[in-house]
């Protein structure tokens, strides 16, 4: 009885590991195949920003992983179509959506469309029909965001900067847009609080990165983030430092998943 | 006795664990069985047989053209003997009799004509709503009803715009890839051209099912229009079959007055009939259209 009882444990663990083991088999269907396909992508588009971000002087990408990413786009693009892949778990395509028009803009229009695809706008400043007032302004004035304008800037308008940049920014003209905002940011000896400031320096770091200048966005970025400013590090902030390495505060998940990774 | 009685326990006992032993295996068998048939389900590739939906298609398809093709050749035919018998009516030198006969017998054939007609419209209407049902099936099982949020990937047309917009990126002049690359790309091309033509974006379908379920939708609206003609038509004879007898009634008046009258014939002409579009066993249909035509030109009068 007692070998028989022996026998019965060892035949029945003997059962439960097999299933076990079987069980934990990779399981190859049309989705993990596919999905295969989308880690592939965000793995050698993350390799291209990570290069450019490390990149000592002018960035160049290897001809090679341009025709690497666009067949991973053709095939992720089919097994869309083939309902293998859902809209949710199609990453952001940087050519088949972004279209880069030159390979400078590439890094950054990656990480902008991947922000585009959890919802957060890199441009969206929050700053829109917001009163500031300035800092130990003797006529006391406060004055609101103005809206885009096509109208160039005078000389020490701060506002018709930050109206003209905001239009570049539409138009994506980075280089142009850095420059005006530059010029946003010059509110005399500030605002108060410093939100203006900060979020008009935040804008400048993401159009820096978007022409390709990464030092320039890490040192814009890290000098808004050292001045004063009584408000919260916004998400659009956050992804960026912690792209550029100089930020480590909370970022949600989908956030997270979007930033690139060490290879 | 002795052997067999000190045997026996042992026996039985030997006999129970063979059989506790064979319950086990079986157990065994039927849960490697079990675990193993979801797994192999997930690692199965799905393919949907299409064979009934298909053959639901053409045989609704079949029936009903031929069925349309039947029912225009029994009204072609009745059509001609009213003809003859229309030709009489209209005969003046016959006897008011024999016409009043032909006219009856003009309108009774040309009513069964219409009725023809009419009774193979009906039933087609039945036999295209199947076909219908039976393409939305294998237009479904064949993956073209892309769920809704694929409708914004982008479009196949705009692929090649792309991929021109990378050769005008500011690379070097030399810049080239490796033949792996070049190859894998194109592979990759391929692999894309082949999924948009197995399933388009959208609801609709493939090329080839969007092209059969046009048809199937022009063929439907026709039969529905010879539907209510038909029924217009049978109304119209009964018309016709009261001005054609006040009209001979008429005439003999006239006749016995003295006086020329007018025949007043009713316009209860049968069109040409509406014939079906060829179905060949590929789902192809023919049209008098080209391949394509262009919007102006349909709707040109």
């Amino acid at each position: 009885m007692k070998t028989n009882l022996i026998l019965k444990l060892a035949v029945a663990f003997f059962w439960a590991a097999l299933n076990v083991a079987r069980s934990a088999e990779p399981q190859i269907t049309a989705k993990t195949v596919a999905l295969d396909a989308a880690a592939e992508y965000k793995s050698t588009l993350d390799q291209v920003i990570r290069s450019a971000l490390e990149a000592k002087g002018k960035f160049t990408v290897d001809p090679n992983d341009i025709a690497t990413l666009r067949g991973l786009e053709y095939e992720l693009l089919g097994h869309a179509r083939l309902g293998a892949l859902k809209r949710a778990d199609l990453p952001a395509l940087i050519f088949a959506e972004g279209k880069p028009q030159v390979v400078e803009e590439i890094p950054g229009r990656a990480l902008e469309l991947r922000l585009l695809k959890v919802g957060i706008t890199p441009w969206d400043d929050g700053l829109a029909s917001r009163s500031f007032r300035r800092l130990h302004d003797e006529s006391g004035g406060t004055f609101t965001t103005p809206v885009p304008t096509n109208s160039y800037p005078q000389a020490g308008d701060f506002q018709g900067s930050y109206a003209y940049g905001m239009t570049l920014i539409g138009k994506r003209e980075w280089a142009d847009a850095v420059k005006h905002l530059h010029n946003a940011a010059m509110v005399g000896e500030g605002t108060v609080g410093g939100e203006w400031e900060f979020q008009v320096e935040i804008t400048r770091a993401w159009a820096q990165a978007m022409q390709g200048d990464w030092a320039g966005a890490k040192a814009t970025l890290a000098a808004a983030l050292a001045r004063e400013h009584r408000c919260e590090v916004p998400v659009r902030g956050r992804f960026l430092g912690a792209v550029l390495g100089i930020e480590s505060q909370h970022l949600p998940p989908e956030m997270q998943a979007a930033l690139p990774n060490q290879n | 006795m002795n052997e067999t009685s000190t045997n026996c326990p042992t026996q039985i006992m030997k006999n129970h664990s063979c059989r506790t032993f064979a319950i086990w295996q079986l157990a065994i068998i039927t849960g490697l069985l079990l675990g193993a048939s979801p797994v192999a389900a997930q690692n199965e590739v799905k393919s949907t047989d299409l064979s009934q939906a298909l053959k639901v298609f053409l045989d609704n398809m079949s029936t009903a053209q031929s069925s349309e093709q039947a029912a225009h050749a029994k009204a072609a035919e009745l059509i001609q003997a009213a003809d003859v018998a229309a030709a009489q009516f209209q005969n003046t030198n016959l006897p008011p009799q024999t016409r009043f006969e032909a006219h009856a017998k003009a309108i009774e054939l040309k009513t069964q004509a219409v009725c023809t007609q009419l009774a193979a419209a009906r039933q087609n209407t039945k036999l295209l709503a199947g076909a219908r049902s039976a393409l939305h099936d294998i237009s479904r099982d064949l993956g073209s009803d892309l769920p809704e949020d694929l409708k914004d990937l982008p479009r196949q047309e705009d692929q090649p715009k792309v991929d021109a917009a990378l050769g005008n990126l500011n690379l070097p002049e030399d810049a080239s890839i490796a033949p792996e690359s070049a190859d894998a790309l194109a592979a990759a091309r391929g692999f894309y051209d082949l999924a948009c033509k197995g399933a388009v974006q959208g609801a609709a379908g493939s090329t080839t099912l969007q092209t059969v379920a046009r048809r199937l939708t022009a063929w439907e609206a026709k039969n529905r229009r010879t539907v209510v003609l038909a029924d217009a038509r049978l109304r119209q004879l009964q018309l016709g079959a009261v001005s054609g007898l006040t009209s001979v009634g008429d005439y003999t008046l006239n006749q016995a007055l003295g006086e020329a009258g007018e025949l007043a014939l009713p316009s209860v002409a049968f069109g040409d009939p509406l014939l079906a579009p060829e179905i060949s066993s590929k789902g192809e249909t023919a049209s008098p259209w080209p391949a394509k035509v262009s919007l102006r030109r349909a709707l040109a009068r």
